[in-house]
């Protein structure tokens, strides 16, 4: 049975389509945005009385954490944040499983956290594959959002290999296998090499052509390789990166020289405020920022894009692939530490941090992720994140938003600050807040872009009817933590500010083909050399891929 | 058929038709948590290469014969937990670790239907101590493959895999060698087909293993002092000597005192002996089928270990509280419950008919890995699909549990 909903009369803020609070009626039929029926007599089954209210798509999440073996372990190893607060119970009319808070929600509670603040869509930023159908599971339990994944790419053992021997041909078959056994939108690249170098007990790589213990390859290799192999298969996300040196003083260099090793590929880089550091790298205190000169390539250069993960006041988790990062993090805070060697791929670090405005170190970052949000030309190469949890929970993202928008307020905030902040940091001379149509498009219509769910993010005919309507006010945090009504696939699934109706989201994959037998056998026969499971278990399945909602390649009738 | 339908005819057999033309297949053994994926069977279930393992079994062997259909077990189910609802029972669900992942989902949704507690294991022991230990300071951990091409040492903490896990240290153990490792193990343990030299077993009494924990831990922080002890001596040399040593854990031994401050002892040990150049890891080798996919769902499906209670206000963990003792209905996967007067049980198994009691209803349901097909997760977080070996009419226990739940919903029954 057809369901017709109208939106009718708000104020629309569609930046795909270049429409700025323009008072218009948004259709939606069958879970899609419909152009305005011509037919004067239609009567919807719904309508919402939009009048005065903003109207804008669906939240897009480019980059959280929220599922899989390293968000599980986070939640039971930090039940000190549930001994805080009370749990939320199973939700007795609309079917929604309970659960708990803190800064990694339990799956349920994450779904209807999200939803309740206008997202729609979440991408979690690295699964590692052995650790997939876990993951997979995970999503499928976290309701009234639609979900994604990205596959981790960058240490594995038989990459290393064919590259140390030469066989570049091999790679391109490699990430074509390792997406779609996964079942993951793209691939996510944490310190490529670095984390095989940590693993072996090797220390730390440092630069892009420090040779990878054992292996002799050198991130350089991994990156271009990795980066064109991508680029070849038409991922529908460019490949997502976190360099090498995360949170180290002086780290902008690496990074300024991981964009020109890579000049001309596409290439997203993943909480960008965490490599854009000037300082001494031996000395953790001296941080500052240094965002300048990756502001004016990115300017310069449209095939990059990146997200900021953003630090915000506060506890949280740290959670990262990156195992010689949290190594060190655990040994400057002395904080517990969660430390895993995963599977053929990656590692692993989880811990908890607080990050406190009397800190330096913590208030540099909080403005250097602000000074990169504010410096960059165009919003469309910017998606808003906090890399949740590592930055502060994605709960957080109101006051973030807020701090964007009201140059005042964000201006009282730095005041609260620590002095050198101001010296140390170029935020104090940026006065541009952001419009509420730049919002938008950092935080649906450019993440949506990016990832290639060309479906997302607007609210052209053919869209998902994923809408978020607001109550404009001038206190901005609490306009975007508590829309009035929030529509996902066409379902008002918040209505009048409470979560009311359950609908349950799909997850998307890539729409990679089955490799050929003989692309596959190299892989296959590494396989049954170096795996200690059986071949099938390097699959998702069939009966879970065909769970999930295929996304075309680029060139597939996808985004170019 | 109506996916949740419970399907209805039970044989007692595999379908002959299966073992006429059957050549022999690979198949995941599920008699111990090393998972081999490399023993071989008929197509009938009948093992018929083990690669020398013990502990392998014929998959299929000692299943229930019952000569009532599903619709009698399930109406039994079903009047049970209404029973318990209608008098607000306190209601315990135990065993969730030998399920497959699906079946554990369908579990803890009926679980959280009625506000039960989920318990580990059979519910008798109600803390888990390395679970807190993890929670208090951590933990440095290897996926197995991992440690198959890294490790150079490996040390056995009361963990005779030999005979528990017969193939793991085969299929795990460093690539390179296993000369390098030393077994800790109970004066009384009997090693004799364990491969191991006298020199690499060291025996400690579980009573004194604190202990002798603290001396090592001693040892290891000052190199330099004299150490009278051999075993430590032993010990400490390994740990000098690896790049990248697993200490191995499997359960812990019967005797040994307080296993919390024994369980944050070896976890604050192993942290304390990484370094950015040097590697010490923990393994746990678990006796039950899927310990590590429970933990992962009961995470994201309430942020918590077991034991804990799907209260009506929410999740809550309470462990001192919550006891198979303490409850009143029991639901219970796996081992047989052990009960007190005046406890239920509904008892899904697929062994052998055992149930003695009125108190116990015995749900004959049908086998991972024989004639039900499931997804596990090994105790290193590798996921691993199980596929069925034979096609048989038996209660597969997700759809069933799917079904009570559906059915208490319908009926308005839920808590």
């Amino acid at each position: 049975m057809s369901h017709l909903l109208k939106i009718a009369g708000g104020r629309v803020i569609d930046p795909q389509h270049g429409v700025d609070e323009e008072p218009r009626d948004v259709w939606i039929k069958n879970g899609q945005v419909i152009d305005p029926p011509t037919d004067p007599d239609l009567r919807p089954d719904r309508t919402i009385d939009a009048r005065g209210y903003i109207v804008m798509p669906g939240g897009v999440d480019i980059h959280c954490h929220v599922a899989g073996a390293k968000v599980d372990a986070s939640r039971l190893l930090r039940p000190e944040e549930r001994r805080l607060e009370s749990g939320k119970a199973r939700h007795e009319h609309n079917h929604f499983q309970g659960g708990t808070l803190g800064s990694c929600p339990s799956a349920s509670i994450t779904g209807q956290l999200y939803s309740g603040m206008g997202y729609t869509s979440v991408n979690d930023a690295a699964i590692a594959p052995a650790g997939a159908y876990l993951a997979h599971e995970e999503l499928a339990d976290t309701p009234l959002v639609d979900r994604s994944m990205l596959v981790l790419a960058g240490n594995h053992r038989y990459m290393l290999e064919v590259l140390a021997s030469g066989e570049h041909e091999l790679i391109e078959p490699f990430v074509r296998w390792l997406v779609r056994r996964s079942g993951s939108l793209g691939i996510k690249v944490v310190n490529p090499g670095g984390i095989e170098a940590w693993k072996q007990g090797k220390g730390r790589i440092t630069k892009l052509d420090d040779p990878v213990p054992e292996f002799g390859v050198t991130p350089r290799m991994i990156l271009e390789s990795l980066c064109k192999a991508s680029q070849q298969i038409g991922l529908p996300h460019a490949v997502h990166l976190h360099s090498l040196n995360l949170g180290l003083p002086g780290n902008t260099a690496t990074t300024i020289e991981t964009l020109a090793a890579l000049a001309g590929l596409p290439v997203h880089l993943a909480h960008v405020q965490f490599h854009s550091y000037g300082g001494n790298p031996n000395d953790p205190g001296s941080l500052r920022a240094d965002v300048g000169q990756l502001v004016e390539h990115l300017n310069s250069h449209p095939e990059v894009s990146v997200d900021i993960g953003q630090v915000l006041f506060g506890p949280t988790t740290v959670m990262t692939a990156d195992g010689a990062t949290a190594q060190y993090l655990a040994g400057l805070t002395g904080k517990k530490l969660l430390a895993d060697h995963v599977e053929l791929e990656t590692g692993c670090g989880v811990m908890p941090i607080e990050y406190k405005d009397k800190n330096l170190v913590h208030a540099v970052q909080w403005a250097t992720g602000l000074e990169w949000f504010l410096r960059v030309d165009n919003p469309w190469q910017v998606a808003l994140s906090t890399d949740h949890p590592n930055g502060a929970a994605f709960t957080a993202y109101p006051e973030l938003m807020a701090l964007l928008a009201d140059s005042t307020y964000r201006d009282e905030c730095l005041a609260r600050l620590p002095e050198a902040v101001r010296e140390r940091t170029g935020l104090r001379e940026i006065s541009r807040s952001y419009s509420l149509s730049e919002l938008a498009i950092i935080t649906r219509a450019a993440p949506a872009k990016m990832l290639g769910l060309t479906h997302k993010g607007h609210l052209g005919a053919g869209a998902d009817g994923d809408v978020t309507i607001y109550q404009p006010s001038d206190d901005l945090r609490k306009m975007f933590a508590m829309p009035r009504w929030v529509v996902k696939s066409g379902v008002v699934i918040v209505d009048d500010t409470e979560i009311r109706n359950l609908a349950a989201g799909v997850t998307h994959r890539s729409n990679v083909p089955e490799l050929e037998p003989e692309a596959l056998e190299p892989i296959r026969r590494w396989w049954k050399l170096n795996a200690t499971s059986d071949w099938s278990s390097a699959d998702i399945g069939t009966a879970m891929r065909d769970r999930l909602k295929p996304v075309n390649l680029r060139g597939q009738g996808g985004e170019k | 058929m109506n996916r949740h339908e419970p399907e209805i005819a039970m044989t007692s057999a595999a379908n002959p038709s299966n073992h006429a033309t059957s050549p022999e297949l690979a198949h995941l053994c599920l008699d111990c948590a090393s998972f081999c994926h490399d023993l071989t069977y008929t197509q009938a279930g009948m093992l018929i290469d083990s690669k020398g393992c013990k502990r392998a079994q014929n998959r299929g062997l000692g299943f229930t014969e019952s000569s009532h259909q599903a619709d009698f077990f399930l109406t039994q189910a079903i009047q049970t937990l209404q029973e318990a609802i209608r008098l607000n029972r306190r209601i315990a669900f135990t065993g969730l670790e030998q399920l497959s992942l699906d079946s554990q989902k369908t579990a803890l949704d009926l679980a959280e239907n009625l506000h039960a507690w989920v318990l580990s294991g059979n519910g008798t022991t109600s803390v888990d101590p390395w679970a807190i230990a993890f929670a208090q300071k951590g933990g440095w951990y290897a996926s197995w493959t991992e440690i198959r091409h890294r490790s150079d040492g490996l040390i056995l903490w009361f963990a005779p895999l030999w005979s528990s896990h017969p193939r793991w240290l085969e299929r795990f153990g460093p690539k390179s060698s296993l000369s390098n490792l030393l077994s800790i193990q109970s004066p009384d343990e009997v090693a004799t087909d364990s491969g191991l030299t006298n020199e690499q077993q060291i025996h400690i009494d579980p009573a004194h293993a604190l202990t002798f924990l603290a001396d090592l831990r001693m040892a290891l922080k000052q190199p330099d002092r004299e150490c009278t002890d051999s075993r430590i001596r032993r010990l400490q040399q390994m740990f000098q000597d690896s790049h990248w040593l697993t200490w191995v854990r499997s359960g812990d031994p019967e005797g040994l005192i307080d296993p919390l401050s024994t369980a944050e002892s070896i976890t604050e040990m192993i942290g304390q002996s990484n370094s950015p150049t040097r590697r010490v890891v923990m393994a746990d080798v678990p006796h039950s089928l899927n310990p590590q996919g429970l933990k992962a769902v009961l995470s994201w499906r309430s942020g918590l270990n077991a034991p804990m209670w799907f209260s009506p206000e929410g999740p809550v963990y309470r462990p001192s509280e919550f006891s198979v003792e303490n409850a009143e209905v029991v639901v219970a996967f796996g081992d047989r419950p052990q009960l007190r007067s005046g406890q239920t049980a509904l008892w899904f198994s697929s062994g052998p008919a055992t149930a003695d009691s009125p108190d116990i209803t015995q749900i004959p349901v049908s086998k991972l890995g024989f004639d039900d097909a499931g997804s596990i997760i090994r105790a290193d977080g590798v996921a691993l699909h199980v596929p069925a070996m034979v096609s048989r009419h038996r209660i597969k226990t997700s759809e069933f549990l799917a079904t009570i739940c559906k059915a208490l919903k319908s009926g308005g029954a839920s808590r």
